[in-house]
């Protein structure tokens, strides 16, 4: 019964362990390169752009909060984000991956999605 | 107040303590990757073994006392919204394995704990910026709950086989 225990929980952290290797390498080394910068606040998309790009700056601002994004050298990034842990900000830039740069406390998302035919409408 | 209820708030308020200093120190230190909630969550340490030698209600209060005066002392209070129902699912699924398996395998719990208060504070963050895009953060959070959930969790088991019977002994 004890070594029951123990094999259950050992398999089990070892299952946690390689879901989280395995899919940490999925999602940073993804097969198709991304083609569309997606801006949503608040839950709505508000900015569609093509990752390749030239230089662009999106400001989004609303009431106090403010975010700029930054579209450059295919690789979008948070250039400047007035919200208390500019996390965002620090995060970098995303290119390849299908990680998000989420600005949590103004609710602003950069999503990078895989082509112009993933959206049917698009607000610009 | 009979001298044993005493003895059990003074215990549980020096271990709020101890459970919110190392909250704020851990906050200052330099966040090791971008990726939102990915933290060494060393303060468990003290919920565990709340959980492990103290009752369930007392490892709560320790929990609700230490997350709020942390959000206030070190932190924005809006962190809260992702702190205290992650805190919380996590205590309680918590609370339940150690009731099934005692605190042998209190390494594991630690981890599943870990991984649930992720995943909790995922599913908030998601209803917040009302994306499901946000649930691309779930494998590097898993893969960071499970490594510090066995840190976290180790320390507790080993204050738990070594130590369990006098630290009973001094708490009863």
């Amino acid at each position: 019964m004890k070594n029951l225990n123990r094999k259950i929980w050992t398999i089990l952290i070892g299952i946690i362990l390689l879901v989280g290797v395995a899919g940490t390498a999925f999602i940073y080394f993804p097969k198709d390169k991304p083609e569309m910068v997606e801006i949503y606040k608040d839950g709505t998309l508000v900015k569609s752009l093509p990752l390749d790009s030239e230089y662009t700056e999106i400001p989004v601002i609303d009431e106090e909060k403010e975010n700029i994004v930054v579209i450059s050298d295919e690789k979008a990034s948070m250039k400047y984000a007035n919200c208390p842990d500019k996390l965002c900000v620090k995060q970098g830039e995303v290119g390849r991956s299908n990680t998000p740069i989420v600005c949590l406390p103004n609710k602003v998302v950069v999503k990078l999605s895989g082509g112009a035919g993933d959206v049917d409408a698009v607000t610009k | 107040m009979s001298r044993l209820k005493i003895k059990r708030v003074v215990l549980c308020g020096i271990l709020m303590a101890v459970a919110l200093t190392i909250f704020v120190l851990e906050a200052q230190l330099p966040p090791i990757t971008p990726i939102p909630g990915i933290k060494l969550g060393l303060a468990n340490i003290v919920t565990l073994f709340a959980l492990a030698f103290l009752s369930p209600k007392e490892a709560f209060l320790i929990l609700f006392g230490r997350v709020v005066l942390g959000a206030i002392f070190a932190g924005a209070p809006s962190t809260l919204l992702y702190s205290l129902p992650g805190g919380i699912f996590c205590l309680l699924v918590e609370m339940m394995l150690i009731k099934c398996f005692g605190t042998k395998f209190i390494w594991g719990i630690s981890v599943v704990g870990a991984v649930v208060h992720n995943l909790t504070q995922l599913a908030v963050a998601s209803m917040v910026t009302k994306t499901s895009e946000i649930f691309w953060y779930a494998p590097p959070l898993l893969l960071s709950g499970a490594v510090t959930g066995l840190l976290t969790g180790f320390a507790v088991w080993y204050l738990c086989e070594r130590f369990g019977e006098r630290i009973r002994h001094l708490i009863k």
